[in-house]
């Protein structure tokens, strides 16, 4: 007996956790034109930070979530700096850097922390009654704050001039540059609040499921999924796309086999590329190097 | 061998030689426990070997390179212990059929390039390993096979292993024998096929793919070919890996992340495109583990040993020389450097005498072609 409620309620929520999952991996590949490999272990990143503050040192998980936040956005300004930016022309070198540093974070967890599961508290424990249906208040919580953030994002690209830069590059750098702006910084802005999104991803994953020393992978190859289908660098695209695959995913998790999870995602990534590598809302890239 | 044949090769043959005997002498001086882990370092030298006969030479990053294995180590472990066929036809067929899905990597790499190959691979060993937990039936799903597949060199007894010895340390020694002629004859190939002509197209598609049309060469077929021979020779290799004493059919030998990632750093520290390099590297990485394990220390400070600390110490050392020395260590020794990973800020600026661009600048716009465009599907030009 499959319920429809159930179905919509965990497919919005797992949906608006991809959606905060992608948007960083898709806004480093829109200005700098790199994947950022080490996107998955910037999530693993904030939940570990988050598993310090709220569960070793027993302090709120709402501290947590913002020790994250922060952690893992200068972690991220800081990857940018000394390791992606003396290379950023090198595609390859950028591919090998990324991905060893991305599992150098991982495996530093794995050996100096713990290689078991981690939990944390609840941010928003309890859970409270919908049209019948309970629903758990860390679920609500996912959502909102997916949303809130998403909504901020837009704010600040349809709005701010740091925003606009951000757009401005990833659609001409050649011209980004001719209007002055600073490309140096605005990378770094960029791979900085990519970093944080990807903490906030990292503690509301780990709170949501749990987390793992080599978490990362999987949001890793999602995001990639999500970026691919939803157009390169598009960020509402990144978001539309999420929600395709979150509710195909829990559609087929919960209808067909729950062995499912993690293969519709993968195999649509094939056929999407195959068929349509542009993505859904493909703005394209400009070419100039 | 005449005396003046010898005296006419550069000097890093005769260094290559004494190095290939050396490891060649190896159960003389270890145990059997050792040698079988020798004979583990052995499997990932054809790995990574057989990685960078496509990826180092092209500049097309594969970075699920255990799915070739996989494919030949579960198709002769399928064959073998499932329906009962000798290791000298299920090897055979498990080349086959890694050659097969090579072929079926490499023609979509032909549209797909750059970083979108580099995580398209990543995702097949992931997808691989999914279908081993669905169809666990066949695959033995997550827990893997439960007897080991026909060993190469055994003790006699039920098994029926190909060689049969009285020993069991005698018969270490013979799967140590059979794996070291393997990995020569794979060296062998794989080294005269990217020092002949096909190997400079490879070499040529890499630096520009465009001059290479423009020569009336079709890159494609050459690209096709060589990841048809990268997926033949890993999926031997790995074959031969799950019948040996060091490998067994499990998906956390044939399937794990690390194994790919593993790959791709040992090729990237001994050097990429030169063959030579991934087999030194591996060694190297192998000969590091080897002596943690033997040398187990407590670390102070620390609740580890030294040999958990190990990959932190590889992933550093990895990207220190993609940082310093990009060409790898091989190259570098050898005061020879292959324009594969070099950063133009470091070096003096060489454009050619033509006013064309340097090299790196063709790969960035190679890169750059690669990347889709909205509105318009990809050209493909074969």
């Amino acid at each position: 007996m499959v319920n429809i409620t159930n179905i919509l309620i965990s497919g919005i929520a797992i949906s608006s956790l991809y959606a905060l999952v992608a948007i960083g991996f898709t806004l480093i590949f829109g200005v700098g034109g790199v994947f950022n490999l080490a996107h998955g272990a910037l999530l693993a990143l904030g939940g570990f930070t988050s598993y310090f503050i709220s569960f070793r040192y027993g302090l709120s998980p709402i501290l947590g979530l913002v020790g994250a936040v922060v952690v893992t956005g200068l972690v991220g300004g800081v990857l940018y700096l000394q390791v992606i930016e003396p290379v950023e022309d090198n595609t390859v070198a950028v591919l090998i850097l990324t991905l060893l540093a991305g599992f150098l974070i991982q495996f530093g967890f794995g050996i100096f922390v713990t290689k078991q599961t981690i939990s944390i508290p609840q941010i928003a424990p309890g859970s409270v009654s919908i049209a019948g249906t309970s629903i758990q208040n860390n679920t609500i919580f996912v959502f909102v704050s997916a949303v809130v953030l998403m909504a901020g994002l837009f704010v600040l690209v349809e709005r701010t001039d740091i925003g606009k830069a951000i757009i401005a590059m990833s659609m001409s750098e050649k011209g980004a540059s001719l209007v002055g702006i600073d490309q140096r910084r605005m990378k770094l802005y960029t791979w900085v609040l990519a970093a944080m999104f990807a903490g906030f991803a990292g503690v509301l994953l780990t709170s949501y499921q749990t987390g793992q020393w080599n978490m990362g992978l999987q949001p890793l190859l999602l995001s990639f999924t999500i970026v691919i289908l939803g157009g390169l660098g598009s960020i509402k695209g990144s978001i539309i796309a999420a929600y395709l695959i979150g509710f195909v995913e829990t559609i087929t998790t919960s209808v067909v086999s729950s062995q499912l999870t993690g293969v519709v995602p993968l195999s649509l990534l094939i056929v999407i590329l195959l068929v349509r590598p542009q993505g859904l809302f493909g703005r394209g890239v400009d070419t100039d190097v | 061998m005449s005396d003046s044949f010898l005296r006419g090769l550069p000097r890093r043959y005769y260094l290559g030689l004494v190095f290939l005997v050396a490891l060649g002498l190896s159960p003389v001086v270890t145990t059997q426990t050792q040698l079988i882990t020798i004979i583990g370092i052995l499997y990932l030298m054809m790995f990574a070997m057989t990685w960078d006969v496509a990826s180092g030479y092209t500049g097309q990053l594969n970075l699920g390179h255990a799915a070739f294995i996989a494919v030949g180590g579960y198709t002769t472990a399928i064959l073998n212990i499932t329906h009962g066929v000798s290791p000298l036809v299920s090897i055979p067929v498990a080349m086959v059929l890694s050659g097969l899905a090579g072929l079926a990597i490499g023609i979509p790499a032909l549209r797909i390039r750059g970083a979108y190959l580099a995580l398209v691979t990543l995702v097949i060993p992931t997808i691989f390993f999914q279908i081993v937990i669905l169809f666990d039936g066949v695959f033995k799903g997550s827990f893997g096979f439960k007897s080991p597949p026909t060993s190469l060199a055994g003790t006699g007894g039920s098994t029926g292993a190909l060689v049969t010895v009285n020993r069991s340390a005698m018969a270490t020694i013979i799967d140590f024998y059979i794996s070291y002629a393997v990995l020569l004859v794979l060296f062998l190939v794989l080294f005269a096929y990217t020092r002949s002509d096909s190997g400079r197209i490879l070499s040529a598609i890499r630096e520009d793919e465009d001059a290479v049309v423009a020569a009336g060469i079709a890159p494609a077929k050459h690209k096709v070919f060589a990841f048809v021979l990268s997926a033949m020779t890993a999926g031997l290799a790995g074959a031969l890996f799950v019948h040996s004493t060091a490998g067994f059919p499990h998906p956390d030998q044939l399937l794990a992340d690390t194994l790919s990632l593993n790959i791709v750093i040992v090729s990237v520290l001994g050097g990429l495109g030169t063959i030579v390099g991934p087999m030194v590297g591996a060694l190297l990485f192998g000969g590091l583990q080897f002596v943690a394990g033997e040398f187990d220390v407590a670390l102070p400070m620390l609740e580890q040993t030294l040999s958990d600390v190990i990959p932190v110490v590889l992933f550093v050392l990895g990207m220190v020389v993609v940082y310093y020395r990009p060409e790898g260590l091989v190259p570098a020794l050898l005061q020879r450097s292959e324009p594969e990973l070099e950063d133009p800020a470091r070096r003096p600026s060489e454009t050619a005498a033509d006013g064309g661009t340097t090299p790196v600048e063709q790969v960035a716009e190679k890169q750059a072609e690669s990347l889709p465009k909205s509105g318009q599907t990809q050209d493909n030009e074969y």
